[in-house]
């Protein structure tokens, strides 16, 4: 029993790496349905739109569902027509363009990973290049073949070319290796890119190691806490006025942060190296109601843990 | 229990994913068992592009209407609308925003099984194997009884080979076709969250809070109305058999009931949180919150009205 709950807490704690695999596996196991399920290719000229537009269609649903499901990019958004001053304060534009590309780098994980894993398969690819009508390409794939290699490449995935099977099966095998070095390449150059810019990011963090582990528990207790202070508040006051309605009576006074207040407390958070607030709620508590300080630091370390309330 | 809570609070979270996701499975589903069991291409020249147009389009609408009838804010709009004046329906402007968004939020299921048709393919190969404009296209460069072969295709039953192999070639465009319209629609989808966002006149923080309060008021308020229609329901029933006279009970009267059931408009001078809220914190007792000078509709708020006695928080999403 103890070892299994061991085993449970160290579950727990990789919960990222954990969100990342399974987000990993999901994608492959789509990834297979739609081979079979669904990807035929056509083995006419058509090939090319086909392929790429399977290759990269579910990548785009990817990365706007990744927009979606990123807590930030509402909070980002929520209400900067109203107020554009919220997001460009004065002599800080960038700050926008910075939590935008932020977000945009977290939602690329996904597509990134589908591209990967349909290159790794080989059949996109190899239905796509098949139908390539560019003379530079099909003088690559079709380097010392027979000349009907030229006209008929778009049948190779069905088998269905006048030539030899043997150099049917070679240019297939060629295509599919094509592939699987391209999608080697992209998963080696993400993974070494996602390092450098995590590598980047601590470097410039003004944050020491220890202190940014407590700022990461801290966001997490604090985001409870106020999941749970709204249950809270929020009962109590539909109980108030449901009895108000259901009795016929005057309400009592609710105390409740004024509109001021929720939208200092809506801000994206930035750190400041003499304040040491951890959130923007510590700051707006601190302060009082002072919106955006006038020498902010936007601090890029809390690029993984993106997805705050 | 803990493991339990924590899906549970996933759901909460992501409320509207959980429920779009959900759509688009029950959508896949159907649209599998009905090209698997009951679709059957009538391969003739004349009956192909209506035959599939049908089994393409009658479904989607058939989505579309239920879509309406699943989202407590149709009825909310509608209810009473033909007693009362008709300044209470909701002027132009305002009942045309709400019934706009109404209806792309009742777009989304049928949308969900056109792309998933059209990922299928065989609803599209049947069609467009009886269109006469398409087969001009397909037939350039073949056979000069293509055309007449092509409603033979999706049955396997055409004599030319090179014919038959159309049959993939219509499948591949149905499938470019499904994938182009998934992407179109939800490049707009986000779009449309995004300016309805940006529109807001309320912080994140606060529609979270927002949102978690209806939820509470919508539990609580069934909780509250069995409560007080159990006991008025024992009093006058208790009176029937004894014949006796029930005691004064404090019900909400008619016009309450109408003041709290209107739609919902927010009012930048006095943010309350729905027309309950409103009705509650009103000025004097006799004073009307049906509309007052700065009431406006706000898309990012349509959440508000989606509340009801009845029905579950939203298997259907509506924000």
């Amino acid at each position: 029993m103890d070892a299994f709950q061991g085993i449970l807490k160290f579950f727990l704690n990789q919960k990222t790496v954990i969100g990342y695999s399974f987000m990993a596996l999901l994608t492959v196991g789509s990834e297979r349905l739609f081979s079979v399920v669904a990807f035929k290719c056509p083995c006419s000229t058509e090939n090319m739109t086909y392929g790429l537009v399977f290759l990269f269609a579910p990548a785009w649903v990817l990365l706007i569902l990744g927009f979606f499901l990123n807590n930030r990019s509402w909070r980002l958004f929520t209400g900067c027509c109203v107020n554009p001053r919220k997001i460009f304060p004065r002599g800080h534009s960038c700050r926008f363009f910075h939590v935008l590309g932020q977000i945009t780098l977290s939602s690329l994980v996904a597509p990134v990973m589908w591209l990967s894993v349909a290159l790794l398969n080989g059949t996109f690819y190899e239905c796509a290049m098949s139908g390539t009508r560019s003379s530079g390409l099909l003088e690559l794939i079709c380097k010392g073949k027979p000349k009907e290699c030229w006209e008929e490449l778009h049948k190779v995935s069905c088998g269905k070319t006048s030539m030899l099977p043997t150099i049917n099966e070679e240019l297939k095998l060629s295509l599919q290796a094509q592939s699987q070095i391209l999608g080697w390449c992209l998963i080696c150059s993400a993974s070494f890119f996602s390092l450098l810019t995590t590598c980047y990011a601590r470097c410039r963090s003004k944050v020491s190691y220890l202190q940014l582990s407590f700022w990461k528990t801290y966001a997490q207790k604090e985001k409870e806490q106020l999941e749970n202070t709204f249950l809270d508040y929020a009962n109590k006051l539909s109980e108030r006025n449901l009895k108000c309605f259901f009795e016929n009576k005057r309400p009592d006074p609710f105390p409740m942060p004024t509109f001021a207040a929720w939208e200092a407390a809506s801000e994206l958070h930035s750190f400041h190296q003499s304040r040491q607030h951890y959130s923007t709620l510590h700051r707006v508590v601190d302060n009082g109601l002072e919106l955006s300080p006038e020498n902010d630091e936007t601090t890029m370390v809390l690029v993984g843990t993106a997805h705050n309330v | 229990m803990e493991k339990f809570r924590a899906v549970l609070d996933l759901h909460l979270k992501h409320h509207s994913a959980l429920g779009y996701g959900l759509v688009t499975l029950l959508t896949a589903g159907g649209e599998r068992i009905f090209s698997a069991v009951v679709f059957q291409c009538p391969c003739s020249a004349a009956w192909n592009l209506p035959y599939g147009l049908v089994f393409l389009l009658v479904p989607a609408l058939a989505l579309f209407l239920l879509g309406y009838v699943l989202s407590a804010r149709t009825w909310r709009l509608i209810t009473g609308c033909g007693c009362r004046a008709r300044a209470s329906c909701g002027s132009g402007l305002r009942g045309s925003l709400v019934c706009a968004q109404l209806s792309a939020a009742a777009a989304l299921a049928p949308l969900t099984w056109v792309a998933v048709a059209l990922l299928g393919g065989a609803f599209y190969e049947c069609a467009a194997s009886g269109s006469a404009v398409l087969a001009q296209r397909l037939c350039l460069d073949r056979d000069h009884n293509c055309a007449a072969e092509l409603p033979l295709v999706p049955c396997h039953e055409a004599k030319a080979s090179d014919v038959q192999d159309l049959l993939k070639d219509l499948k591949a465009q149905s499938q470019v076709l499904g994938w182009i319209l998934i992407a179109a629609v939800i490049i707009i989808l986000l779009i449309f969250t995004c300016v309805s966002r940006c529109l807001s006149p309320v912080s994140f923080l606060q529609l979270k809070f927002w949102k978690i309060y209806l939820e509470q008021e919508q539990q609580i308020l069934k909780s509250k109305a069995t409560e007080h229609a159990t006991e008025l329901a024992k009093e006058n029933v208790k009176c029937f058999f004894e014949g006796s006279h029930p005691k004064e009970c404090n019900t909400p009267s008619v016009k309450e009931w109408q003041q709290i059931s209107s739609l919902y408009t927010f009012n930048q001078k006095d943010p309350y949180y729905s027309m309950l809220h409103k009705y509650v914190n009103r000025k004097e007792k006799t004073y009307s919150i049906r509309s007052t000078e700065g009431d406006t509709v706000i898309p990012v708020l349509g959440f508000v009205d989606s509340s009801s006695i009845n029905s579950t928080p939203g298997l259907w999403p509506s924000e």
